[in-house]
């Protein structure tokens, strides 16, 4: 029977109730979307969170690497401030006490002040002190004269016996000048120079008509001499320095007294005595140069000393201020705990149709390291990495071996032998679906293992309560677990068989960490403690069953602060 | 559980009552989405978009105007968006007058299947007009809104898309008749 109808209505009478069915398939894949979509609202915060641990962790790193050359420069820098005033005072001595010294001898006795490192300080300590014993050595007063000094007057024996000639030991003098030059020129000049005036005056010369007068002149020069001696002597107020200023005056004593006699012996010597003279005079000035030096130098030698003093209360007081936090800050923890796996709920996240079966939670050992900064006395934050382990067993279920290759679990991925093998519920309750099965070849009372491993990074704050011998500590943080290890297994009368991977474990997850820490000292540095924490974990499952687990672990283990 | 209850439980994200008001409302919607699919396949990923969506924006919903309508009216809206953008040439003369569309038919032997075919097999602003007006009832100005088109256009693309399907009805009623003649 056929009719004519309008377009439309035919298709509004057709399509008027139309219901259509989608594949079974739909709600799992919006269900996925919907999880993805609460995934990454989570995510960001608390990436950003074991970021910060990740940090705290490389600047632990950081700082350990950097403590290993620690030695050196925790060092190097009390060397350098040393180094600082050291070079300084002495630097600002220097122009003071040497104000006609010349740029040489000021460069030594800049040379000298970097050379005194501690070490040096207390040589030259050492030094000042043997001279106070009366020790007639100038030349150990300060390290690098003394070998130029000997080097001097070994030029001065030379210069007698080798060369006769009063031109010649000029220039012997002058050459020993070169030679030590930069070091204690001033000190070589004026002991060549009296060399050069005892030798010309040995040697004589009758030319000399009016060596009297000149010889006269010269006494005085060397009145003016010892008086400047005196006078430097008085004006140096170190003790030492006197002393050396004595030993050395009594040196030019010497050589004034051998000019003396020579200018005495050899009057009428006009000209030769003339040059001795001018050489004599040059000879005093030198020496005045020379005795300021020396005097700087001792201050100098004092004064590093006083120097020394500061810098040693110095290193003490940053040893006191600075070391002991800095000693204790840093924390590392080894630790073992027994973790008690639960859900605070009934489910299951390999089927729902297990969600009231028992499940029993198998003890499972986590191991670690800790680290931890302490911020201040109280408060500090604790990162570290622990592995951490799951087991559990859900019990009273039946696996029947089908011949037909379909997994039938909620949330497994099979592997190929686990695809032939079908786990229902021996719960009476619950509803069987064996109906539509394929032949089932065998079937065994089994219970479900899921085996599930973790690398924990803990980020925590922790606070002192009782800070004492005995320490007692509130602990909270999170942790960020990294999935590495995924294991269903069917456990049937001890013989175990791997069926495949929780399909619905999230590669990263987090739990919220509370905690008690009790501590004892052992040492300043070792402490004992014992730790209960409990853990609740956050996202673990992308499609949970209603399975909240959580976990409480019984960290043990040592704190070695540092 | 009332369809409140349900709808505040779906609002905290609780994805047993989510499955549950999937299971009540997932015959119509996917309907829904079969008529203004191309095919099967673009109609189930169309369908779980827009369920997504549909769970996105619960929050949204003010419990004003019935829940199954505003449902209905998002999925519409997901799918207009998956094909309201493709490009498309109107090569339909304007002027097209609302020629007769009634065609002969043999009541009850057009089976449903074949007119989901048709209509799916229409281009797709074609499909979406028919399927707004003729099936869902939106008026032309309604429609010219949602798929960004004049009221002219929506009217000349239904008008061909009626030419459309009464060509492939009588040519079906054809092949129909011709067994049952001999």
């Amino acid at each position: 029977m056929s009719e004519r109808k309008n377009i439309d209505r035919l298709f509004q009478e057709k399509f008027k109730d139309f219901e259509a069915e989608p594949s079974d398939l739909s709600w799992s894949k919006i269900e996925a979307r919907l999880e993805e979509k609460k995934k990454r609202r989570v995510i960001p915060i608390w990436f950003r969170l074991s970021g910060v641990a990740a940090i705290l962790l490389i600047g632990f790193l950081l700082t350990m690497q950097s403590g290993n050359d620690g030695g050196l420069k925790n060092g190097s820098p009390v060397v350098d401030s040393s180094d600082g005033p050291n070079g300084k005072k002495p630097g600002n001595n220097v122009p003071a006490g040497t104000s006609d010294a010349s740029p040489g001898s000021d460069a030594i006795v800049s040379s000298d002040a970097a050379g005194t490192e501690p070490a040096a300080a207390d040589r030259a300590h050492s030094g000042e002190e043997a001279d106070k014993s009366g020790q007639l050595d100038l030349d150990r007063k300060s390290i690098n004269p003394k070998g130029s000094n000997a080097s001097g007057i070994r030029q001065k024996d030379a210069g007698v016996a080798a060369y006769p000639s009063h031109k010649k030991t000029k220039s012997n003098s002058k050459a020993g000048k070169i030679k030590g030059k930069g070091v204690s020129e001033n000190e070589i000049a004026p002991l060549n120079n009296a060399d050069d005036q005892r030798y010309a005056n040995a040697s004589d010369n009758a030319k000399n008509k009016r060596g009297g007068k000149k010889a006269g002149h010269s006494q005085i020069s060397e009145e003016r001499d010892s008086q400047i001696v005196r006078n430097s002597n008085k004006a140096s107020e170190v003790r030492n320095a006197q002393n050396n200023l004595n030993n050395f005056k009594t040196e030019n004593k010497i050589a004034v007294n051998e000019n003396n006699q020579s200018g005495q012996t050899q009057q009428h010597n006009e000209r030769k005595v003339t040059e001795p003279i001018t050489t004599s005079t040059q000879a005093i000035a030198v020496n005045t140069d020379d005795i300021k030096m020396d005097s700087t130098a001792l201050a100098m030698a004092a004064e590093p000393n006083a120097l020394e003093e500061l810098l040693k209360n110095e290193k003490e007081n940053k040893s006191v201020t600075e070391n002991e936090p800095k000693m204790n800050r840093w924390q590392v923890s080894p630790r073992v705990a027994p973790i008690y796996l639960s859900s605070s709920s009934n489910g299951s996240p390999i089927d729902s149709r297990f969600a009231k079966n028992e499940k029993d939670f198998k003890t499972q050992l986590s191991y670690g390291l800790g680290v931890s900064y302490a911020m201040n006395k109280r408060l500090s934050v604790r990162a570290g990495v622990n592995s951490l382990s799951f087991e559990y067993n859900t019990n009273n279920v039946v696996a029947m071996q089908t011949s037909v290759g379909r997994q039938q679990l909620q949330h497994v991925r099979p592997t190929v032998q686990g695809a032939f093998l079908r786990v229902d519920n021996l719960d009476p309750g619950a509803p069987a679906e064996l109906a539509n099965n394929g032949m089932v070849l065998k079937k065994f009372d089994s219970s479900l293992s899921q085996k599930t491993g973790y690398l924990e990074v803990p980020v925590e704050l922790s606070y002192r309560l009782l800070n004492k011998r005995f320490g007692i500590d509130v602990i909270g943080g999170f942790s960020t677990l990294f999935l590495n290890e995924n294991k269903i297994s069917v456990i049937a009368s001890d013989s175990e068989m791997h069926i495949g991977k929780a399909n619905n474990l999230n590669e990263t997850s987090f739990s919220t960490n509370v905690g008690i820490g009790f501590r004892y000292e052992i040492w300043k540095a070792l402490q004992v403690n014992f730790e209960p924490m409990f853990k609740y974990q956050i996202n673990t499952y992308s499609e949970s069953g209603n399975f909240k687990p959580y976990f409480f672990g019984l960290y043990t283990g040592l704190n070695y602060r540092f | 559980m009332s369809l409140e209850q349900l709808i505040d439980d779906c609002r905290n994200n609780d994805r047993k009552a989510q499955e549950q008001l999937y299971k009540l409302y997932k015959s119509k919607l996917f309907a829904i989405c079969l008529k203004y699919s191309r095919n099967y396949a673009e109609a189930e990923d169309n369908f779980q978009d827009g369920f997504v969506v549909i769970f996105n924006k619960i929050g949204q919903f003010n419990f004003k105007g019935s829940f199954e309508g505003w449902m209905k009216r998002i999925m519409v809206n997901n799918v207009l968006q998956q094909y309201r953008n493709v490009t498309y040439l109107d090569m339909v003369n304007k002027d097209i007058a609302d020629e007769d569309t009634d065609v002969e038919i043999d009541d009850e032997n057009i089976p449903l299947e074949f007119l989901m075919k048709i209509i799916q097999e229409l281009p797709d602003r074609y499909r979406l007009v028919f399927n707004l007006y003729v099936i869902d009832g939106y008026p032309h100005k309604e429609i010219a809104e949602m798929l960004g088109i004049t009221v002219g256009t929506s009217k000349s693309n239904l008008a061909r898309s009626r030419m459309i399907l009464k060509e492939k009805i009588e040519r079906y009623n054809n092949t129909q008749k011709l067994p049952s003649a001999k």
